[in-house]
């Protein structure tokens, strides 16, 4: 069944079967394990040094770790930016709830649209209209990281069920 | 060269010079390979006219490909740049390090962590290269670019037969 909402936002698969619900499942545990390791630092205190960095290291190569843009809680703070994580965990929400929910089709415009606030935030910040906001980011993070995730997920469900 | 492999090879390449800007890396952060991966699929598929549609496989293989070119270039050229400055982050990190450490109550693994740490500061700021530093940078990048590769690929695939079916 298809629900067509609008255009760019259809409602399909109400129910995923159990191959797919392993599927999301799977890549569900793998999202945790991927937060789980940029979150290390604030679940426990690392003491060894050689770990400290090469985790550090590790999470350096897909995001910049400029200090003041991570969260940090105390003295601990996060492996990645609050952009970052705003992504991570909008993706991991959706993974979540697309486990008992409909899962929309999400159309390319769509998705361009969710990248929009995101780039007018790195844009406007970069060229100093207004100063850096770690909230602005993780939201815009957040949306984005929702829509790619119901992009991907289909696209990602259709290459290992071969279809 | 099989196309796949050249379109690979070229975005790839990119990716990795794009890494060593830093400026960069702080507005791009962790889109970089994706979107060279998506380029990859953009590429392979102007250089195939005839192909109408490119199935999801192919897409994850491109961006597994583009993901691997990237984190061998990338290491690359910071085994090449450590070697020639021979200084690099852990380096510059090691002072403060210790400083770090010197107040804490730190038990026998991780003080022989910081010997391993040291080892490798003092064989970079000798001979330029440190096996050990190596392998490791090599191994993450290796990591986390064809994860994100892959995704990219993904994401590439549905993008250009959406826009293919327009």
């Amino acid at each position: 069944m298809q629900i067509v909402l609008s255009k760019n936002f259809k409602l399909i698969s109400v129910k995923p079967d159990s191959k797919i619900f392993l599927i999301r499942f799977i890549i569900l545990l793998l999202l945790a394990s991927w937060i789980a390791g940029f979150l290390l630092p604030l679940i426990i205190s690392i003491e060894n040094p050689f770990i400290n960095y090469f985790l550090k290291r590790f999470y350096s190569t897909v995001c910049h770790q400029e200090s003041f843009k991570c969260i940090s809680i105390g003295h601990a703070g996060m492996l990645v930016c609050a952009r970052c994580t705003g992504i991570y965990f909008g993706a991991f929400i959706t993974s979540i709830s697309s486990l008992f929910i409909v899962v929309p089709f999400i159309s390319k415009k769509l998705l361009m649209i969710s990248i929009l606030p995101l780039m007018m935030d790195v844009f406007l910040t970069t060229s100093g209209v207004y100063t850096y906001s770690q909230f602005l980011s993780f939201v815009t993070g957040i949306i984005f990281g929702m829509v790619i995730y119901l992009f991907t997920i289909l696209e990602l469900e259709k290459f290992i069920l071969n279809k | 060269m099989n196309k796949k492999y050249l379109a690979s090879l070229v975005c790839g390449f990119g990716a990795a010079v794009l890494t060593t800007i830093p400026g960069l890396e702080s507005i791009a952060c962790c889109l970089l390979v994706p979107i060279a991966s998506i380029f990859t699929i953009g590429l392979y598929k102007k250089s195939s006219p005839g192909l109408l549609r490119i199935q999801t496989g192919t897409g994850v293989i491109l961006g597994l490909l583009t993901g691997i070119f990237a984190a061998l270039f990338a290491s690359g050229f910071e085994i090449i740049l450590t070697y020639i400055t021979k200084s690099n982050d852990l380096i510059a990190s090691m002072p403060q390090t210790e400083k770090l450490i010197n107040g804490m109550n730190l038990g026998e693994a991780a003080k022989e962590s910081i010997e391993i740490l040291k080892q490798m500061s003092n064989e970079i700021q000798t001979t330029g290269f440190s096996l050990l530093y190596s392998i490791l940078i090599t191994l993450g990048n290796f990591i986390t670019y064809t994860i994100f590769g892959m995704l990219g690929g993904a994401v590439g695939t549905a993008i250009i037969n959406k826009r293919s079916s327009n």
